[in-house]
């Protein structure tokens, strides 16, 4: 799953540390998520929505929906 | 205490146990390794406890997960190969039927305590190699080693 977690980042000059530190996971599963390595759970999602203050489709992007439009009419 | 440390420790404690080993083998005492390898196990659970930078969080219980379970689909297929191997070899013996015949056994030759745990320890020992590689595997899955230009 493709993300704008290092966009956010970078517009908020946010370190991947001080992420990591805020949400209480290690910087590790950070690296992994930018990298789109690790789905997080929907939980992990939605806190790192609320630390960018922003919504989760915003940040997160269904790349199956993208691809197949038709059936989100 | 450091997390090289307490790999260290760990080391160490293996060291000492193969030497109580060995003693408990000498004097014929059983129950010399067994206390000292629950003792060592208990200390070293609480000794984690304290290591620095230990954070856990989803991704390392996810690796763990699909580890664990990835070794235990594989490790019953083993366990259940030896087993029913030790099966046979017991209760074939009274039935007579083996080709080429068997050649007589030496007194005190049957499958004792001891072979089952050398066996037993063989099978741990698949387990934690399973375990370690799957690990590894999983880890580098889901981006352990990935590294980042910051």
């Amino acid at each position: 799953m493709k993300n704008k977690i290092k966009v956010h980042r970078a517009m908020r000059e946010i370190t991947q540390e001080q992420l990591a530190v805020g949400l209480g996971v290690t910087r590790q599963t950070i690296i992994a998520i930018e990298k789109g390595k690790y789905d997080p759970s929907l939980s992990l999602a939605f806190r790192i929505a609320r630390f960018f203050n922003v919504r989760v489709d915003e940040l997160f992007l269904d790349e199956e929906a993208a691809l197949s439009p038709a059936r989100d009419r | 205490m450091k997390r090289n440390s307490f790999y260290l420790l760990i080391g160490i404690t293996g060291l000492v146990l193969v030497g109580v080993l060995y003693l408990s083998i000498l004097l014929s005492r059983p129950l010399l390794i067994q206390a000292a390898f629950l003792i060592a196990v208990i200390v070293l659970y609480a000794i984690k406890r304290t290591v620095a930078a230990t954070v856990e969080d989803e991704r390392t219980n996810v690796i763990t997960q699909h580890a664990a379970v990835a070794t235990l689909s594989i490790f019953w297929v083993a366990f259940f190969l030896v087993s029913l191997g030790s099966v046979v070899i017991e209760f074939s013996t009274p039935l007579g039927f083996h080709f080429p015949p068997p050649q007589p056994l030496p007194p005190n030759s049957g499958l004792h305590f001891g072979k089952l745990g050398l066996m037993q320890l063989g099978l741990l020992g698949l387990m934690i190699v399973l375990y370690g590689g799957f690990r590894m595997y999983y880890a580098r899955k889901f981006g352990d080693w990935e590294s980042d230009e910051e």
